[in-house]
């Protein structure tokens, strides 16, 4: 990897020595293409680069390691398309000799996964995608910030695949007299711009060095403070598609949950015990609250008189934004390990078929996955298999787009799949044929396994599904060392000692399928166990069939499942499978009247 | 900005935090324990829950959302951490069982702290009690002056246990019974059975646990609701 990188860098600088380009020459040229044709500009430059992209691979790299990134989706940057030096700052130069020499040096990727080198080149392509995205952020129109914000993301993951996103300071020049900086609009475009940058950084990167991490702290708080110190709705001239909506806000959680994760240095600690409120748990959850109480979305109409345009709900930024932050918080409640609160959370959500998290795939498959998640972690397993079946016949039936979070909505997928398979294993419920299916291919074998009672594969199977559990406060400030306190830990622990008081459960539930009625001798004798511990056992088996229903359903809709009841030494088994006669009547019944009606109406 | 909204809400919290709780009763507490719940981030709270914990305890209430708040409070803040605070909460969650209460808080209880007294024994015994290990969980309690020192902590235990052999079994053995509810004494037996009347009845030497509408099946009974769906049908 690192040797790849190295020669992108260098052919870059060559490329650049030989246009011999500045930075009037990229502005002229700026200028010539601006003429209302960008857009179209950009989709042709589009194909060609994606033409020059492909014959790369062929010409100067060697055939498997073009396959291998194509895949990756992080190809070596084109070099048959004009560009530009940027000049770069003292402390970039530096950054990037540092970078140089590192990766020339050792091989091993421990510096790179904190640091990015700067980019050193503006892309013509890159340019265009990036007026547009101005000028279409300038216009308010939500369809075309959408598509403008999109491919300037697929541009840069084409041209900047290894360093970092040219810094807004490179790229104000290019948009010339277009751009005021006393502007509101204009202002909060560069915050936008820098939030870019470094959910860019932190995608590439798997632990962003402390400067980064404050700094990108510092951006979100200047865009926070700039929506929440707002006076009327009316101030605030941007309108935002809501993909980049969901993507601010879940990248802000991102980021912090990236940054709980650190094994800091002692340097750092240092740092940040000089600056407590750096991505601390109670200043990110406090910004999630304010922007939600700001966006007044569950306090609105309630004492109104003034005009509604005054309402911050009205305006659809802040509604959406607020909404989305009660997902994200959900979020972080459930990685701090406090699942009441978040099902409590989520009840504010309405829930309905046209709710307003459908409107983002990646915000609806991550509420879903949360809520099935915090479900499984209450052993309310029916409600998370609920959740989990619905999500996932949802997500099957949309067409799979290729943007750049598809890659991450699929892994999330997986993981959903994981989290069904252990509901499943723990507590059969009915599910969707095809996600069924799925399921069985993917985790078929995995199933088999848990039903019998591996251990081992319950825990693989929660490792790979669940979030990574954090605790609020760094192990520095708390006291504890680390491996006392990973919250993580504790809860594959306390969820691995639930399956083990599970144990032995399944098997019991297989046997007394098959009889209506047995002695407990007889039974006991089948399972080669003692018949004081089967007594225990099936006692265990109704105290956790009531767990799983909670304290109000009495009903056992489950189809799959049976009941009993002990008369002194006989089990009395109550087999639902064959004793859904009534409904069964009831549903044919139904069919058949259903097909009849056409006919009457058609007469 | 941030100084702008924190401020009134700073004084207002501070007024909130300085009402006595002695002073109030009832409803009335519970209502002052909500609105200061409210702000589940602000760690001058954390002394007022902890008294009213032990409201909780002396007075035989639960209020499962103020005791989660404290623990998280603790979270937070692991220098203001009480582990004799944490046990109560636990041994209150013990008691309102089979609710999943005592799980969701040890989710944000160190797992160092579970292994070490005075919280071991709570996590013991919530192991014996979720397996329906009811023997060993008295023999438990028995050895524990700990539990029989929370009022009604016993009766509670009790009560659970009684609940899950209800649904359990439809007819136990007396003496069975004595021993899972940890009531030797023949006359004690009896009259726990008789409080448990009209569901529970003793007949010789067996105790029916289910009331005689439960043992009817329900598969070959119909709801209106069920009618109700195919009526349409009936009527053209």
């Amino acid at each position: 990897m690192s040797q790849t990188n190295n020669a992108g860098i260098s052919n870059t600088n060559q490329n650049n020595n030989r246009k011999g380009g500045n930075n009037k020459n990229y502005q002229n040229r700026n200028n010539q293409q601006q003429g209302g044709q960008q857009h179209q500009g950009g989709q042709q430059q589009g194909g060609q680069q994606q033409h020059q992209h492909r014959n790369k691979h062929q010409n100067q790299q060697g055939q498997q390691q073009g396959q291998q990134q194509n895949k990756q989706g992080r190809g070596k940057t084109p070099l048959n398309v004009e560009s530009f030096p940027i000049n770069l700052s003292q402390q970039q130069v530096q950054q990037l000799q540092a970078f140089q020499q590192q990766s020339q040096q050792n091989q091993s990727a421990q510096f790179q996964s904190n640091f990015l080198p700067p980019a050193t080149a503006l892309y013509t392509p890159v340019i265009n995608y990036f007026i547009n995205l101005y000028n279409n952020f300038k216009s308010q129109s939500h369809q075309d910030i959408l598509v403008s914000y999109d491919s300037f993301f697929k541009s840069c993951e084409t041209y900047y695949p290894h360093c970092a996103l040219p810094t807004i300071e490179n790229l104000i020049p290019i948009l010339g007299d277009k751009f005021e900086e006393s502007s509101f609009t204009d202002r909060f475009f560069v915050l936008l711009y820098k939030e870019i940058y470094y959910r860019y950084y932190y995608a590439l990167v798997f632990q962003p060095n402390i400067n980064t991490c404050v700094e990108s702290w510092q951006n979100y708080y200047q865009i926070f403070h700039t929506l929440l110190s707002a006076n009327s709705p009316n101030d605030v001239e941007i309108d935002l598609p809501n993909a980049w909506l969901w993507d601010l806000v879940d990248e802000f959680v991102y980021q912090y949950h990236t940054f709980a994760k650190f094994k800091l240095k002692k340097q750092d600690v240092d740092f940040l015990s000089e600056n407590p409120e750096i991505w601390d748990t109670t200043n990110v959850i406090r910004y999630l609250y304010y922007i939600i109480k700001k966006s007044q979305i569950f306090s609105a109409n309630t004492n109104r008189f003034e005009s509604s345009s005054e309402d911050f709900c009205s305006h659809p930024v802040y509604k959406m934004l607020g909404y989305y932050s009660v997902i994200s918080l959900v979020r972080v409640q459930c990685l701090l390990g406090d699942y009441t609160l978040a099902l409590k959370t989520l009840e504010l959500i309405d829930m309905g078929k046209k709710a307003m998290y459908t409107y983002v795939t990646a915000c609806h498959i991550t509420l879903y996955y949360y809520l099935g998640f915090a479900y499984l972690m209450s052993r309310k397993y029916n409600e998370a298999t609920k959740a989990l079946n619905t999500i996932l016949v949802s997500v099957a039936s949309k067409s799979k787009s290729q943007n750049f979070q598809s890659d991450h909505n699929e892994k999330k997928t997986d993981k959903m799949y994981a989290l069904l398979t252990i509901c499943q294993a723990l507590y059969p419920n009915k599910i969707d044929e095809n996600v069924s299916n799925n399921l069985k291919e993917k985790f078929g074998d995995k199933l088999l396994r848990l039903q019998k009672g591996d251990l081992t594969v319950y825990e693989e199977l929660y490792t790979f599904a669940a979030p990574r559990c954090i605790g609020p406060v760094p192990p520095y400030i708390s006291g504890f060392n680390v491996t006392a306190l990973d919250p993580h830990r504790l809860q594959l622990s306390l969820f691995l000692e639930e399956v083990k008081q599970q144990s032995l459960l399944t098997t019991i539930r297989s046997y007394i399928t098959l009889y209506s009625t047995i002695s407990i001798q007889k039974l006991a004798g089948l399972l080669q166990i003692d018949p004081e511990d089967l007594r225990v056992k099936l006692t265990c088996y109704k105290h956790k069939l009531f767990n799983v229903l909670g304290k109000g359903e009495t009903k056992w809709n489950n189809q799959l499942d049976i009941d009993f009841y002990i008369d002194q030494d006989m089990i009395h088994i109550d087999n639902r499978l064959y004793a859904k006669e009534t409904d069964s009547f009831i549903n044919s019944i139904l069919k058949f009247e259903g097909s009849l009606t056409p006919s009457y109406n058609w007469m | 900005m941030e100084n702008d909204q924190e401020q009134p809400q700073q004084e207002m919290e501070q007024e909130q935090v300085d009402i006595e709780l002695s002073s109030l009763q009832g409803q009335e507490r519970i209502e002052y324990i909500n609105t200061l719940i409210a702000d589940s981030y602000n760690i001058a709270i954390a002394k007022k829950l902890e008294e009213f914990l032990d409201i909780q305890i002396n007075e035989n209430i639960y209020l499962f959302q103020a005791n989660s708040t404290l623990l998280k409070l603790y979270q937070f803040n692991p220098t203001h951490l009480n582990k004799d605070s944490i046990a109560k909460m636990l041994a209150k969650a013990l008691m309102n069982f089979p609710c999943n209460d005592f799980l969701f808080l040890s989710y944000m209880i160190p797992s160092i702290i579970q292994k070490e007294e005075p919280l071991l024994k709570l996590f013991i015994l919530n192991n014996f009690l979720e397996t329906c290990k009811f023997k060993e969980a008295w023999s438990h309690i028995n050895s524990h002056s700990f539990f029989s020192e929370i009022p009604s902590f016993i009766d509670n235990i009790r009560n659970f246990i009684s609940g899950v052999l209800s649904i359990t079994y439809q007819n136990i053995s007396i003496t069975m019974l004595g021993e899972l509810l940890n009531l030797s004494d023949r006359t004690q037996l009896v009259e726990y059975i008789q409080s448990k009347q009209p569901t529970w009845k003793i007949s010789d030497s067996t105790v029916s646990l289910q009331s005689d509408n439960s043992k009817q099946k329900k598969a070959d009974t119909f709801t209106f609701d069920q009618l109700s769906r195919i009526l349409p049908t009936f009527i053209k």
